[in-house]
């Protein structure tokens, strides 16, 4: 190469790394909102949490006066009967959950995935609890549930049925919460399950009507196997959204007292942390059972991965 | 080229209003105006200010609806017309009422609180051991224009730890028993107010009354009360000769055999189905007409005038072994980072005012913490009720909230509750209850 040359081939190296470096400056500036929203909103106060976690901070007081107390938060979860009463009520109430809100989801999606009358307005009412806001339909659950004047025992008093002491008894309390939340989820997970049933080919059902198979065997042998990766995605979101559940219980079991339901009935994990924190006024006992959350769903969520690869099928 | 320019300049500028938005303080800092040092004795009668500037003082109380709102922006603008000639301009910043006080401390924490806000009684204790509130001491052996002897004593006596004084009480208010005249009128029975007049009024005569009321096939219950500390677990022990804590609240006393008893008398209550279940739900069916008595403070008051459409009245609580009430208290008291003290202390006297006080009481929400003549003649007028002197006569005898100094309130009160709930519920005995209380509240005093 010549000195001439060697000097044109820098002088193009140049040019064409700072258009580059124009085009990452470009493409950086355009992602910095996104990226400090997730630094400023979510890594920050992650990290904050964590070392919130080990030491004794209030809400009351600001952070720099709190004082290191190492892993004394984390022993304390475990010592704490509220910890395991929450623990208990949250793993039956998702359970449950899962149970109510993906079972009736499926066949709802099955029976409006076919072509009916009304189908849109079907779809769109089964929807309309998701839409809804959460605290607004427990509120209005509240009244719905009532032990003396809600519209639900009244309704069960015109079969003869008795009333039940729903919002105001340690014995249905949970079931309650469940009974809402799972009311409220299945318009979704309906929703998921009907995009999935639009993906699987009509050829395969072709094929199985020609060779004999009933409905029945069409459902169990070509839909569910073929709705196993909406299924796996709705069992793992449904389920996250359990663990973490705060808004139902807190709005329909809120009252006077600082229990969340008669004799905290339907104190979960996330409630309990929010009460320990902001009401009781122990921030870093709140962060570690925030982390102890984080570490179950994490432990939960890879558990369903590594389950997953038995029963899922991806075309 | 020039698009992805704009879209580049946009990227930056949503940048900087995101980090402006998350790391900028509330415009509403502790106190605008000029600022002196805290820590500096009151100077007494000055009005706190110097020079021309004029200083802005934050408070705050929790309003439960728009009435009572507008009538302490009312108070605020009275207060404003008395401070102006001090430079002194009171801002009223009413609070929200779910979460008040996780708000404050927040806010206290951030050094974004108001320079005087209300807080509940029984919480005083807990604001002062974490060092947020003002002593105002120094202010009221100096100024000569405020009586502090002009205050029901209680509230005052809870307020004072260590000889500081953390607060001026902005109201107080007695439970008493509402009740509803029409269904004793009906029932052929004599109400709580005739009870007490023949000196009647007691623990037999209300489970009496009570079981005559309640009538299942028409879902109507006699006695109706909150499920929370005040009218539940506290009224109930303290009424049988127990109560709480021991004299000098340092440990739990809901395991001595006064207090068990009490738990028991409310067990059978609930397991003879005299009493509705829940919390709120209990006042709608007392102004649906459901309830024929019902525990409650005077801030229960104005929704029973709203709502009741029968004839109701007030009757002092029925006497257990002892006689007991509770005296419900909060006090206005000043952030301890206040910028302006001096400042805060005049809008602290202009706010708790006689006939500051008068103003609120008149709504009927409240009774004035003041013994003043203004004060009193200004609740007694405010009816229905018309036996509001039972709300007065409790004061002789009531136990006052009681600010823990030796604890942590929200740690006892959180750990007895769920256990209170579960006697009723019948899932364990009064004996377990107490026990269990006193066992799992030990660690509630230590602070």
């Amino acid at each position: 190469m010549t000195k001439q040359a060697a000097l044109a081939s820098s002088g193009t190296a140049r040019k064409v790394s700072s258009k580059q470096l124009r085009e990452i400056i470009d493409a950086y500036s355009m992602l910095l909102p996104t990226i400090l929203g997730v630094l400023i909103f979510f890594a920050i106060p992650l990290a904050i949490s964590l070392y919130l976690s080990f030491t004794n901070a209030r809400i009351s007081t600001p952070v720099s006066a709190a004082t290191f107390v190492g892993l004394t938060n984390y022993g304390n979860v475990f010592k704490d009967s509220n910890f395991y009463l929450a623990l208990r009520n949250t793993l039956i109430f998702s359970a449950a959950t899962l149970v109510l809100s993906i079972l009736p989801a499926v066949v709802l999606a099955v029976l409006l995935n076919e072509k009916i009358r009304g189908q849109a307005f079907f779809r769109a009412l089964f929807f309309i609890p998701v839409v809804a806001s959460v605290v607004a339909i427990s509120l209005l659950w509240r009244y719905l549930l009532n032990l003396d004047f809600g519209f639900v025992n009244y309704a069960m008093s015109l079969v003869g049925l008795p009333r039940i002491p729903w919002l105001t008894s340690p014995d249905w309390a949970l079931l309650s919460v469940i009974l809402v939340f799972s009311w409220k989820t299945v318009g979704y997970n309906m929703v998921i399950f009907l995009a999935g049933l639009q993906g699987i080919s009509r050829q395969l059902y072709e094929a199985a009507s020609i060779d004999g198979a009933t409905r029945w065997q069409q459902f169990t042998r070509i839909t569910m196997p073929m709705l196993s990766p909406t299924t796996f995605f709705i069992l793992i979101t449904t389920l996250i959204n359990c663990l973490q559940i705060f808004d139902v219980p807190y709005a329909l079991g809120y009252g006077r007292s600082t229990t969340i339901g008669p004799a905290d009935s339907m104190l979960t994990v996330v409630p309990l942390l929010y009460r320990e924190g902001f009401i009781s006024d122990h921030m870093g006992y709140a962060s570690s059972l925030a982390w102890v959350l984080f570490i179950m769903i994490m432990g939960i969520t890879f558990l369903q991965f590594r389950i997953s690869n038995r029963w899922v099928n991806y075309e | 080229m020039q698009f992805k320019r704009m879209l580049s300049l946009f990227g930056v500028v949503m940048a900087a209003a995101l980090v402006l938005a998350a790391c900028g303080v509330s415009t509403q800092q502790q106190s605008g105006g000029t600022t002196t040092n805290p820590t500096a004795a009151p100077a007494a009668n000055s009005g706190g200010t110097s020079g021309g500037s004029t200083i802005t003082i934050r408070w705050r109380t929790r309003p439960s609806d728009a009435a009572e709102q507008a009538v302490y922006q009312a108070l605020n603008d009275a207060a404003n017309q008395q401070l102006a000639s001090k430079n002194i301009k009171a801002v009223y910043d009413p609070g929200v009422n779910q979460d008040y006080e996780p708000k404050l401390k927040a806010e206290l924490s951030a050094g974004t609180a108001p320079d005087i806000a209300w807080i509940p009684g029984a919480s005083t204790a807990d604001y002062v051991a974490a060092g947020q509130l003002l002593d105002i001491k120094p202010y009221l052996d100096k100024d000569t224009s405020l009586k502090i002897a002009d205050f029901y004593p209680q509230p005052v006596a809870e307020l004072t730890h260590d000889g500081k004084v953390y607060g001026l009480p902005r109201d107080i208010s007695t439970m008493v028993t509402y009740f509803n005249a029409d269904l004793f009128k009906a029932a052929g029975i004599p109400n709580p107010k005739e009870l007490s007049d023949q000196g009647k009024w007691n623990w037999e005569t209300l489970l009496d009354s009570a079981k005559k009321l309640t009538d299942a096939s028409k879902q109507q219950y006699g006695l109706g009360f909150g499920d929370w500390w005040g009218p539940a677990w506290g009224y109930f022990t303290n009424a049988a000769g127990g109560g709480m804590f021991n004299k000098e609240r340092t440990a739990c006393n809901l395991n001595s055999a006064e207090s068990v008893a009490g738990a028991k008398y409310v067990q059978d209550l609930y397991t003879q189905k005299l009493v509705p279940a829940g919390d709120a739900d209990g006042e709608a069916l007392f102004n649906a007409g459901k309830v024929g008595m019902y525990f409650n403070g005077r801030w229960f008051t104005p929704g029973v005038r709203t709502n009741a459409k029968f004839n109701w009245d007030v009757a002092e609580m029925p006497e257990g072994k002892v006689k007991s009430t509770w005296l419900f208290w909060g006090p206005y008291v000043i952030n301890a980072k206040t910028a302006n003290p001096d400042a805060a202390w005049e809008v602290l006297k202009a706010i708790t005012a006689a006939d500051a006080m008068g103003k609120v009481a008149a709504m009927g929400t409240n009774i004035p913490s003041r013994k003043d003549q203004t004060a009193v003649d200004a609740f007694l007028k405010s009816n229905p009720p018309t036996n509001n002197q039972a709300f007065l006569k409790g004061t002789d005898y009531a136990v006052a909230e009681q600010a823990l100094y030796t604890g942590n309130w929200g740690d006892f009160s959180g750990k007895v509750q769920p256990l209170w709930d579960q006697m009723i519920a019948g899932k364990i005995t009064p004996e377990d209850f107490g026990k269990q209380a006193c066992e799992q509240t030990t660690g509630a005093f230590t602070k």
